[in-house]
């Protein structure tokens, strides 16, 4: 459909700029990051019982800090505390756990609930206090009692001091037993376990770094596959690995690039084929990356192009003068599959988000404001205009603000709800239940 | 294709103009805009905590594909011709900041031109250390982003010549703390020794944000490397 209603719009404000996004499997939490090294999550409240027919909100279900502003002592320079990633682990108890990454360091973090507590304790009173034990006269069994529910976050594991360059990526692995960290030069695979060795599986850095002209900007394990990884690189390339075949994966079983259209090439040509994120569909059928212009949909069996491809903003292709100037050409958006993988969805400028639907080919772009987040609120489909006349309701390309950038979009794995984040604000959209 | 044009200039551009046309005027204008962007981009990037490594290799392309596009086609004028030294002093300094070197990287030593009309906030200037048996180039430009590309005298220096006149003692009391570092990329300690001179203003104003560099470039961190 042409608009996106909706009778559950939120938006909250955060102190500091969201940096990362993420659903956990089933959908019911939700992690932001930010660039405070903070991490807030969202629970899916229950659908109420009188109004079923209205899924119910997000609320706030833990807030934690994460990461701590570093210095570096032998660099003489500081590590920054912003949030680059988070990553939930699928659910094996009661517990929840997630991996979070500054440029540095991942973390492993249990969140767990507490519901009850121990009472009648023989050596101290309710207050903690010890009690006089020549007072004590009788034994008592402490019994556990019901207490309003906190949800505690600790960190289990820290895995530090692996990565020279700056991390990218995380990404759990499908035996629920490793994961990979990527940053611009090396991709290392941890155990949940063990902190305090990793391996390296790839290594792009040249002996000699005057030749380097390529880095790692994204890194994905497959969705089933637990051999099997890609990461893509600032030159427009995707390589996919297969971990079974060497033990260092510098040699890829797959690579991907489209060959360039030289109609269009410019100085600029590289720097747009930057691509800023890499996804595997939930089928593990395909691959979707994000460049400066463009999302693509690989079918990884075949290499040499991609088989769909989506104009993100193709109006800035002329703009890309002025976009290296004000440095917006390197700015790094994401993009996510949802749970069917029959849409994709990724961020633009002036706080526009853009989805497109595979099978009808149809695209819509939406704006994240406070407009939109009204209870009941249509959202509107926006438009850019091209050039010529402007028609009414439409924005001129001049007047985007590039300061609004919506690079971090989540999509909830089963149901059609998602998650924007516009610079420290963050909006979830719901699409009605049928 | 549309482009921003440098403040101050009028040119007129035909919408049909073929971007591949090597003769055009407009052709050589952007190349010289985007050196000068790319240049003033490098020593922004300086100033960061810690620069992206991504957006300096890709700087670093940009300017290596530039310098490569220049020395291909002739000059079609003098105010085209640059010597490619220039270019590839700045791409070395670049490499080193792209190496895995835990150092700042070393930085083209920057004046701001009296009296330069900006081709855009921040534009690159060339600093004078009374660089001796050089030509003078403080001649006033009309445009100054083609500063850098007249002045002749950057021909033959290298970046260790551009410290001759630096005075290093400050330094050298400092160097207890901050030079002789084990180094990534095999390194040895001893290959790298470092000036440091502290930066004029300690935060730089340089916000991922901004739209446009600041003109935080008035006062550039002197930062050498003698290899």
């Amino acid at each position: 459909s042409n608009s996106v209603r909706s009778d559950s719009h939120q938006f909250v404000f955060s102190a500091d700029i969201i940096s990362t996004v993420e659903f956990n499997y089933s959908g019911e939490l939700l992690a932001t990051g930010d660039k405070g090294g903070r991490v807030v999550i969202f629970q899916h409240e229950q659908e109420s019982k009188n109004r079923p027919h209205l899924r119910g909100e997000y609320n706030v279900y833990s807030t934690f800090q994460s990461h701590e502003p570093e210095f570096d002592y032998l660099k003489s320079l500081e590590i920054e505390e912003k949030i680059n990633k988070i990553r939930w682990l699928p659910q094996q108890n009661a517990a929840h756990f997630l991996l979070s990454t500054n440029d540095k360091t991942i973390k492993l973090w249990k969140i767990s609930e507490r519901d009850k507590r121990a009472e009648g304790y023989n050596l101290k009173d309710e207050d903690g206090r010890l009690r006089d034990p020549f007072r004590i006269t009788s034994l008592r069994v402490p019994v556990l009692m019901p207490m309003d529910l906190m949800v505690e976050a600790s960190p289990r594991r820290i895995f530090a001091n692996a990565h020279t360059y700056h991390i990218n990526s995380i990404s759990v692995n499908s035996d629920h037993e490793t994961y990979l960290s990527a940053d611009d030069l090396r991709i290392n695979l941890w155990h949940l376990e063990i902190t305090d060795r990793s391996f390296n599986i790839v290594d792009i850095k040249p002996a000699n770094m005057e030749e380097l002209t390529e880095v790692i900007t994204a890194a994905e394990c497959h969705p089933h596959q637990c051999n099997v990884f890609v990461y893509s690189s600032s030159k427009g390339t995707i390589r996919l690995c297969d971990m079974r075949a060497a033990a260092l994966c510098d040699r890829h079983s797959k690579f991907f690039e489209e060959p360039e259209d030289p109609s269009s090439r410019s100085f600029f040509s590289e720097i747009i084929s930057s691509i800023s994120d890499v996804k595997f569909s939930h089928s593990g059928r395909y691959m979707m990356t994000r460049d400066y212009l463009s999302v693509k949909v690989w079918d990884l069996n075949m290499e040499n192009r991609p088989v769909e491809t989506y104009q993100v903003h193709e109006y800035l292709r002329s703009k890309l003068c002025s976009l290296y100037e004000n440095d917006c050409i390197f700015d790094k958006f994401e993009c996510c599959w949802n749970g069917s993988d029959s849409a994709i969805m990724t961020g633009s400028y002036n706080n526009f988000f853009r989805m497109f639907d595979r099978n009808t080919r149809r695209d819509i772009t939406l704006e994240a404001s406070r407009e939109s987040s009204k209870p009941r609120a249509t959202l509107k489909p926006r438009k850019v205009s091209t050039g010529g006349k402007r028609k009414k309701d439409e924005i001129s390309v001049d007047s985007l603000d590039f300061n609004k950038k919506i690079l971090h979009t989540a999509w909830h794995p089963k149901d059609n709800v998602i998650a924007v984040a516009a610079t420290n604000n963050l909006y979830i959209f719901q699409d009605k239940i049928n | 294709m549309t482009m921003m044009m440098p403040r101050g200039q009028k040119r007129k551009l035909s919408t049909e103009e073929d971007a591949s046309d090597y003769r055009a005027p407009t052709w050589e204008s952007q190349q010289q805009f985007l050196l000068t962007v790319s240049l003033n981009k490098y020593q922004c990037s300086q100033q960061l905590r810690e620069p992206s490594l991504r957006r300096s290799v890709l700087i670093a392309n940009t300017l290596r594909q530039i310098s490569l596009q220049m020395s291909m086609v002739p000059s079609v004028n003098a105010e085209v011709s640059q010597p490619p030294a220039v270019i590839s002093s700045i791409l070395a300094a670049l490499d080193s900041t792209i190496d895995g070197n835990p150092q700042p990287a070393p930085r083209i030593p920057l004046r701001p031109l009296e009296n330069m009309s900006k081709p855009y906030e921040g534009s690159v200037a060339l600093v004078n250390h009374g660089l001796r048996d050089h030509g003078d180039c403080r001649e006033q430009q009309e445009d100054g982003s083609m500063e850098v590309m007249r002045s002749s005298y950057l021909g033959d220096f290298t970046v260790e010549d551009l410290f001759q006149d630096i005075d290093t003692s400050l330094v050298d009391m400092d160097m207890g703390g901050i030079g002789h570092r084990s180094t990534e990329g095999g390194h040895s300690a001893g290959d790298d020794l470092f000036m440091y001179l502290p930066p004029f203003s300690p935060h730089s104003p340089f916000s991922p944000h901004s739209l446009t560099p600041t003109s935080q470039n008035a006062h550039p961190a002197l930062i050498g490397q003698l290899a």
